[in-house]
């Protein structure tokens, strides 16, 4: 079972929903997907070796001497990732988007390619006493596009295990893939108009990507929820959690402690939500 | 005419509040809200908006299923996971590359300009306010960024104003940097806990590529004076000031709530004084 | 001697050079000894991506000896240091360009002169 745990607003608590409830549950496996700035690792403490699986793009390499100046390639790529000068043809690795298109146009095959590393995957398969498999998406800076990195990513997913991945915030690209292929999804939001906007935009996508998901209120505050109860009420759609407004519950994330560690109570909750996940799961495959 | 962009690469920072804030404080200025995949500031600033325009990030394959003859040679080429096993395109994978368009032997597959987003020009009770929304699912490779940021530049010389003040998005990727080409001096607002620093470290590889005064300000910085010294510590190994911590409070959000802008409301506050303070510290510099 | 520009609209010798390179709308092209001018399309404008690349494309199209630009971008610059072109760094007008030109008062440009415009 994959469940991913995403917010249109960033900060508002993805990484404490999915590392707390990787730490309250048996036989699992969690993917840090947010490649630009991954934060779990600290909560989790991970021995990565020094050891990492390269993320690699294919960019196109020209032979000059078989190239008749044609300029094919240079006309057919949509991102002006080739271009002809004098007689050579240059290549801008970044900006390719390694479609292979160059290659197929080109006349005279003087087109091959190679691989450029954009970015990192790193794990520890057995972490500490729970035993998590944990894995982590690193996106190399100055890189275009970080969805190639959740992509080689997903294709760890140890299906014997119960996977939650972290995904970027937003409603973009990367979020989309860190999701679309998930039984289940996490929306995590906190009572403030920036959560309740963001929040919306983040059900349009879920509906769109046609995924159940559940809503958690982070940092909720009695008197404040409403804001967010009033939409999800609306909305029909289930409220599945909520994380208190504590300032015992700030400090520990702030020192990079785990709360269910400290706070013994919130890992029967968080063993509470993952059956209700089961059972929604359930549910959406039996009207199915 | 000065830039200013203010970057946070962690989420939930206060960067957007604070970006509000000093778009209160300033004067003569145009403010970009450059965070298009969730964008925020309107909330706080009100904007009504004067024009509206669709943006193109790039194009998308539409199919002509009449005339495919399901030779699967697209769903073979396509690197993108784009084109479903029964040949139909999925908009949301595709990223317009058009090699399915000129495999398909008998021209089934054309591109057209895919829709992703839309472009506002506002006003707000402050300044003009330039905008965006991409859509869902859409590529956020910094071009609506830049387009964003050309209007408010392009609006502030036209207007004779000084100042453009650029809220950033979270993260490190082309969006970000997107926001940051070419400006005048980049403000990072992080928070005191480990995530922040992890993030603040990552924002620093990527700023030192740039030629551009960086400053840091510490937010809510009392909820872990420890880590806020070890977050002042590593700035320290790095050239980098910390211009201001700034305590929390939960006043900031009450307003926020109510849709209303710290420096305006409670304007003799402590905290509003402090803000007002570091505006002014931050214009000293621009100068 | 043909000298290329890029230029934020098409309005005559009084027309303002362009700092942003890869998305101008015009390039002026001139030529110094029979005070021609004419103006060019920069298609590169509305890119989805490597507008910097598109319009060096251009620029090379275009044959010409010089460049004058206040701007160019790291893609580009490695594009057209290929060519047999001096660029130069200028500002103003087209006109006050090619007087300082004359006056031997532009410098030649020999890196980059920011980092890429990651508008992709």
């Amino acid at each position: 079972m994959n469940i991913t745990v995403l917010s249109g607003k960033g900060g508002t608590g993805k990484t404490t929903v999915s590392t707390n409830l990787a730490l309250s549950l048996e036989n699992v496996q969690l993917m840090d997907a947010d490649v630009e700035e991954p934060d779990s690792y600290i909560f989790i403490e991970p021995d990565f070796k020094n050891d990492y699986i390269p993320v690699n793009r294919k960019i196109p390499v020209v032979d000059q001497e078989t190239c008749t100046g044609c300029r094919k390639c240079v006309d057919f790529c949509e991102y002006n990732a080739l271009a002809m000068m004098l007689d050579e043809v240059m290549v801008f690795p970044e900006i390719c988007h390694s479609c292979g298109g160059c290659e197929i146009v080109c006349p005279v095959n003087a087109i091959t390619e190679k691989d450029r590393e954009l970015g990192k995957l790193k794990y520890d398969k057995n972490v500490g006493d729970r035993n998590i498999e944990f894995w982590q998406g690193e996106m190399n800076i100055g890189e275009e596009s970080s969805t190639p990195v959740i992509e080689a990513l997903k294709e760890h997913i140890n299906d014997k295990k119960t996977t939650i991945i972290d995904a970027p915030p937003g409603t973009t690209c990367p979020t989309i893939e860190a999701t679309v292929d998930s039984d289940f999804a996490l929306l995590v939001t906190e009572p403030t108009p920036f959560g309740l906007n963001d929040l919306e935009m983040s059900v349009e996508v879920m509906r769109e990507v046609g995924i159940p998901f559940g809503v958690i209120i982070n940092r909720s505050e009695e008197g404040e929820d409403d804001l967010i109860e009033e939409f999800c009420e609306k909305e029909d759609i289930n409220i599945m959690m909520k994380i208190p407004f504590e300032r015992k519950i700030a400090e520990l994330y702030s020192d990079g402690i785990p709360f269910v560690r400290e706070l013994k109570e919130w890992e029967e909750k968080f063993k509470e939500l993952f059956l209700a996940i089961e059972g929604e799961i359930n549910e959406e495959n039996n009207s199915n | 005419m000065k830039k200013i962009t203010v970057i946070s690469g962690k989420g939930g920072t206060g960067k957007t509040t604070l970006s509000a804030n000093f778009s209160a404080l300033a004067k003569n200025h145009v403010i970009a809200d450059c965070d298009v995949d969730a964008p925020n500031m309107h909330l706080l600033l009100e904007p009504h908006v004067e024009k509206e325009r669709n943006f193109s990030g790039g194009k998308i394959a539409v199919r002509d299923a009449e005339k495919c003859t399901d030779c699967g040679l697209c769903y073979e080429k396509c690197r993108f996971n784009a084109v479903n096993e029964d040949f139909s395109i999925n908009p949301v994978k595709c990223e317009g590359c058009s090699v399915c368009a000129e495999v398909c032997p008998v021209d089934a597959i054309h591109m057209e300009a895919a829709l992703t987003g839309q472009l506002y020009e506002s006003q707000t009770k402050y300044a003009p306010m330039i905008h965006a929304r991409l859509k869902a699912g859409a590529e956020n490779s910094g071009k609506l960024v830049s387009e964003v940021r050309d209007k408010a530049e392009e609006r502030a010389e036209k207007e004779g104003k000084d100042l453009v003040i650029v809220d950033g998005s979270p993260g490190i990727g082309c969006p970000v940097i997107a926001s940051l080409n070419g400006v005048d001096m980049a403000l990072i607002v992080t928070e005191p806990s480990k995530s922040g620093l992890s993030d603040l470290k990552r924002v620093v590889e990527m700023i030192e590529h740039f030629d551009l005064q960086s400053k840091v300000i510490i937010n809510k910085y009392d909820l872990n004076e420890k880590m806020a010294d070890k977050i002042e510590e590593f700035c320290n190994k790095h050239d980098l000031e910390v211009m201001a911590r700034i305590p929390f409070s939960p006043v900031f959000v009450d307003l926020l709530r109510e849709g209303k802008i710290l420096v305006e409301e409670k304007k003799d506050s402590d905290i509003a004084k402090t803000i007002a303070s570091l505006w002014n510290e931050i214009i000293d510099a621009l100068n | 001697m043909k000298v290329i520009m890029p230029v934020k609209n098409d309005n005559g010798w009084e027309a303002e050079l362009n700092p942003r390179f890869g998305r101008t709308p015009f390039f002026a092209v001139v030529n110094i000894e029979e005070e021609e001018l004419e103006f060019i399309d920069n298609t590169a404008q509305n890119a989805p991506s490597g507008a910097g690349v598109e319009a060096a494309q251009i620029v090379a199209d275009q044959k010409a000896d010089l460049m004058f630009t206040p701007n160019v971008g790291p893609r580009a610059f490695t594009g057209l240091e290929k060519l047999n072109m001096k660029i130069y760094l200028a500002n103003g007008t087209i006109k006050e360009a090619i007087e300082a030109f004359k006056n031997d008062e532009l410098e030649e440009v020999s890196e980059p002169t920011n980092e890429a415009q990651h508008d992709h």
